[in-house]
């Protein structure tokens, strides 16, 4: 009887919490105060945060310089439904977010909308799909036909992956997610710059994405208990070896003030390339990218 | 012996409401750039007590421009946050000391490389370093140029 009680008050106090908690406004007020007790229990704070930019903002660095459109090197959706281990549906979903980012850059809305339902659905496969609000998949759907629409809705749908991850403690797939889409980038930003020269813009660029690399590799070792992030992160080991033999030369970093008063950390870096190694890295690129797309890791 | 899982289940769910609290709190309180800057996903926000140092290491693109601010709690006081280079040295590019604890920072990157963005909360009174409250860092970026 008297745990009857008990669990009647204690289902009162929960509900009177539901009912004060507002899941569809995100905010954090500035009231918010986190009781370390319930917090060491679900989460360990941390010293060193790594972050790296969206495939998005990797395609914008690169874009002054000018890719053209090609959707010949992109993954087919049609492959979706080959995905069958959650490692698979992770790494190529990662893939199809680098592709979006690319088709997105040109502004095509038939190939947009195609690759962010693929997105949604390899989503759904790895029980992620809550990520993707009703609402944002309404505008999916009707907000389609204008370019800048299409831009913040491939924005947001990729936020929205990130938020959700890690909300509910799956950064591990998110390492995952992240170096299938670094795959794809550097696949698309080779198979788009043919003609080698290590003064070329582009080139230079392409291996300034090293330092994306470094950061997506620190951040997936914080979660190499998880067995898939290992697998992965052992997959891609040609790639981490070529980049530690990667030679450059750098001019000491200078902070100087511009005639607006703005900071400028001045200091150029320069890659050390050889054709050869050029080529070399095409080709581990294109390796990693084969065995991903056909499910053969 | 059912009522006391469910009495464990109904206990747990606070967890879970707690475990989301920082996520997106640079997004609703940190200042933002002007239209001409793009929102960068290595923005983050992080959970902090009194007396406490933690640093993002982001990617600084070359030829871009970079609008970094950080926010949190007014009971934390002025934020202390330092830009430093990701090499053995460490090499402090930029301190908020220097600047009245300016909230915010722009500045031009001419080769690409990882910075270091270092935030301290300043010490608290004993009991005060038990309270948990969320840090922001905003991150954006345009090409060098784009402003004019």
């Amino acid at each position: 009887m008297k745990l009857s009680r008990i669990l009647q008050l204690l289902l009162t106090l929960v509900f009177m919490y539901g009912c004060k908690y507002d899941p569809s406004s995100k905010k954090t007020t500035e009231k918010d105060v986190i009781d370390p007790e319930f917090f060491e229990l679900t989460k360990e704070l941390k010293d060193v945060y790594y972050r790296f930019p969206s495939p998005e903002e990797m395609f914008m660095f690169i874009d002054s310089i000018g890719l053209n459109f090609n959707p010949s090197i992109l993954l087919p959706v049609s492959q979706m439904d080959n995905y069958l281990t959650s490692t698979d549906q992770a790494l190529n979903m990662g893939i199809y977010i680098s592709d979006l980012a690319y088709i997105t850059l040109f502004q095509r809305y038939k190939e947009s909308l195609d690759y962010l339902q693929t997105i949604y659905l390899l989503s759904e496969k790895l029980r992620i799909s809550p990520a993707f609000e009703k609402s944002l998949i309404d505008r999916i759907d009707n907000n389609i036909t204008t370019s800048d629409s299409l831009k913040s809705i491939s924005e947001e749908a990729f936020s929205s992956i990130v938020d959700y991850l890690s909300n509910n403690d799956k950064e591990d797939l998110f390492a995952v997610i992240s170096i299938g889409g670094f795959i794809e980038f550097m696949h698309i930003s080779l198979s788009l710059t043919n003609n080698f020269s290590p003064d070329n813009m582009t080139v230079q660029k392409i291996l300034d994405q090293k330092i994306v690399y470094d950061n997506i590799i620190k951040y997936s070792k914080d979660y190499e208990k998880n067995e898939n992030v290992r697998k992965v992160l052992n997959l891609i080991t040609p790639l981490t070896e070529f980049y530690g033999r990667l030679k450059s030369e750098k001019e000491k970093t200078n902070v100087t003030k511009s005639s607006d008063g703005s900071l400028v950390f001045e200091g150029k870096k320069r890659y050390l390339l050889t054709s050869e190694e050029y080529n070399e890295l095409k080709s581990i690129v294109n390796d990693l990218r084969t065995k991903i797309v056909q499910a053969d890791i | 012996m059912k009522i006391r899982y469910l009495l464990i289940f109904i206990l747990l769910i606070p967890l879970q409401a707690y475990s989301q609290d920082c996520t997106d709190y640079h997004q609703y309180h940190c200042p933002y750039g002007d239209y001409t800057f793009f929102y960068s996903r290595q923005s983050k926000s992080m959970l902090f007590s009194k007396g406490q140092t933690s640093e993002i290491q982001m990617v600084a693109y070359g030829g871009e421009d970079y609008y970094i601010a950080v926010c949190a709690h007014r009971k934390f006081g002025d934020i202390h946050f330092r830009i430093l280079e990701d090499d053995a040295q460490r090499a402090v590019l930029y301190d908020n000391a220097e600047n009245g604890y300016s909230d915010f920072i722009i500045f031009s990157n001419q080769s690409t490389k990882n910075l270091i963005i270092e935030a301290s909360v300043p010490e608290g009174s004993p009991h005060e370093a038990k309270e948990y409250r969320c840090v922001g860092v905003v991150i954006e970026f345009r090409k060098t140029g784009q402003n004019k």
